[in-house]
């Protein structure tokens, strides 16, 4: 174990090293100082690991594999874990003071939520199937409890075991996929099992490699949500605390796509019959269509942004599969970059939909949010521009994510993709400014007659506010951190 | 490759017929004349006296979940006792990292009071 060793994986030393820490402070320290200091220190830890990162992406030069090729640090990777510990950071700026109400240990939750982080870096960056799974397991066991986090509610609970068991049943699919890979080729890293696919001496067992991929995908759309395993989707998010959903619609997500475009990349040329990329336009086509006309039909907020998270997914696939078209020199620019907008504005959507609840009680309808922007000036600002940058309305980062994506799409003739994209796009314009009209319904709500709104929620708000506003008039400088 | 998965083939074809042949025979060879006795559920012997749907303290649960932790412990601490003079001493680091995170763990659930029966 030597020094550059070290420094691969001090992201990973940082978060296990803070997570147990916090464990410990909720255990020794007494209640009301506990809250405090444990959200201080998980703060500095995911600021430091995220200038950690920063500082391997600047000094990263070649691709470093360690402990025998199970982790790659490569470009690709640590940009995506750079999404994630934004996303993560953000979240954990909108817990303090609101984790008390829906968790009696905020410790407990800070950890979760670090440990679950140090499974997406793991993720982003593993390169062996076993180094793969053991962190989709950090990541999604952490993510089981944080739904079910407030357990004094029934819709927690319920939403935590919907998650766990379909969770528990899409990893069986994968990991009888890995067992037909690793039966095929007798191999565990990537780059290994891509050359035993491709080799001639393994011909017959080609057919059995092909279909342990495909069940290896199902695990991953899974995960991402998309078209035909994306029912657990709004169930989860609607019951799940709104804090959480943010966390799991952005930095799980996030995450699973990384992941999924490691293995796409790796495998997809491993399979001659074309099947996976056929497969994959059906997908991106369904879900596009999918979640942007449920999304039409919702009445609750939460809901509505799981189907419109749904539609979004939609679009990076079709990102996805235009890098995908041209193998030799792949563009995954778009990609990062929408997802890192997709990650600002929608944290920041649930900024001001968590700033809006109250005690208890959160933001469900849209009866709930009639009249919040007289109300509230600056909450009503926010989260009307959240909702026109998430539906692409020009100078606002989502304008400029989608219209990365299909001037992708359309300079790699994925036509037909390109414009069922567009149209779905103008689709979901309609829903995401019914919620701004219901900001500026002039109705009386007693619900925001005596309130005062947190700073913390502002503050995360008011940062969100200003990237996505700043990515939406110089998207160059998100491409130039991300390339 | 292939021929050599035969034997298996055959050997699991038997198997299930053996079994489901064998509870075919049981089901319509067999006589069957019920009584009380023999419907009572088997306990050592000794007369039931209680309905076997009892509720169990939700601790149990605690308990079995962290006796699989521990037991996981050990199955990758024999196979690390059995081959670390063979690595070098990053394998003795590497396992006591792996037991310091588990001693946290530990000192958590202690601290949790979780082992304290009330």
């Amino acid at each position: 174990m030597n020094i550059t060793t070290l420094n691969g994986i001090l992201p990973i030393l940082i978060l296990t090293g803070v997570g147990l820490l916090v464990l410990l402070v909720e255990a020794f320290i007494e209640r009301d100082r506990e809250r405090r200091f444990a959200f201080i220190l998980s703060l500095a830890g995911i600021i430091a690991t995220l200038v950690s990162l920063f500082s391997q992406l600047v000094h990263h030069d070649a691709d470093l594999l360690l402990f025998g090729g199970a982790l790659i640090v490569d470009h690709t990777g640590l940009a995506f874990s750079i999404i994630i510990c934004l996303g993560a950071l953000l979240v954990l700026i909108l817990s303090h003071r609101h984790v008390t109400r829906i968790h009696r240990n905020a410790g407990e939750f800070y950890s979760l939520i670090l440990f679950a982080t140090l499974g997406m870096h793991a993720l982003t960056i593993s390169n062996d199937m076993m180094t793969f799974f053991v962190s989709l397991e950090v990541m999604s066991v952490a993510v089981y409890i944080l739904a079910g986090v407030n357990r004094k509610s029934l819709k927690s609970n319920e939403s935590a075991l919907k998650y766990l068991i379909l969770g528990a049943f899409s990893t069986a699919f994968l990991l009888l996929g890995i067992a037909f890979v690793y039966g095929a080729t007798g191999q565990m890293g990537f780059m290994e099992i891509k050359e035993a696919l491709l080799s001639e001496a393994n011909a017959p067992f080609q057919s059995v490699g092909i279909l342990g991929l495909i069940l290896i995908m199902v695990g991953f759309i899974f995960k991402i949500g998309a078209f035909p395993f994306q029912q657990w989707v709004p169930d989860v998010y609607e019951g799940a605390p709104s804090i959480v959903t943010a966390f799991m619609a952005t930095c799980v997500k996030t995450a699973a796509f990384a992941i999924l475009l490691r293995g796409l990349f790796t495998f997809f040329q491993a399979d001659e019959s074309g099947f996976l990329m056929s497969a994959l336009t059906v997908i991106t086509v369904l879900t596009m269509i999918f979640g942007n006309f449920m999304a039409l039909i919702q009445s609750n907020i939460k809901r509505l942004i799981a189907y419109s998270g749904i539609a979004h997914t939609g679009y990076i696939l079709l990102a996805i599969l235009a890098a995908l078209s041209d193998p030799a020199k792949p563009d995954i620019t778009p990609i990062l970059f929408y997802l890192l907008v997709y990650t600002l504005m929608t944290v920041g959507a649930f900024a001001v939909l968590i700033g809006a609840s109250r005690g208890g009680e959160e933001v469900e309808t849209f009866e709930d949010i009639r009249g919040l922007g007289y109300k509230h000036k600056l909450l009503g600002l926010f989260m009307a521009f959240f909702f026109f940058s998430l539906a692409g309305i020009p100078s606002t980062a989502g304008f400029m994510g989608k219209f990365f994506i299909f001037k992708a799409a359309i300079s790699k003739e994925l036509y037909a993709l390109a414009v069922i994209g567009i149209l779905t796009a103008v689709v979901s314009v309609y829903y995401y400014l019914k919620i701004v009209v219901y900001l500026y319904l002039k109705e009386e709500n007693r619900r925001y007659e005596k309130y005062s709104i947190q700073w913390n929620y502002l503050l995360a708000s008011f940062l969100t506010f200003l990237l996505v506003l700043f990515l939406g008039i110089f998207p160059q400088f998100g491409f130039k951190l991300l390339k | 490759m292939k021929e050599n998965y035969f034997p298996i083939l055959i050997y699991s074809i038997v198997v299930i017929g053996l079994a489901l042949s064998f509870l075919m025979m049981a089901q319509y060879f067999g006589p069957r004349r019920k009584s009380k006795q023999k419907l009572e559920p088997y306990e050592c012997g000794v007369e039931p006296f209680d309905s076997h749907r009892r509720k169990f303290h939700v601790k149990f649960y605690l308990i079995a979940t962290f006796f699989i932790l521990f037991d996981i412990e050990t199955v990758f601490l024999i196979p690390w006792a059995v081959t670390f003079k063979e690595m070098s001493m990053i394998a003795v680091f590497e396992m006591f990292f792996f037991l310091f995170i588990l001693g946290i763990g530990l000192i958590y659930i202690l601290k949790k009071r979780v082992f304290d029966w009330d």
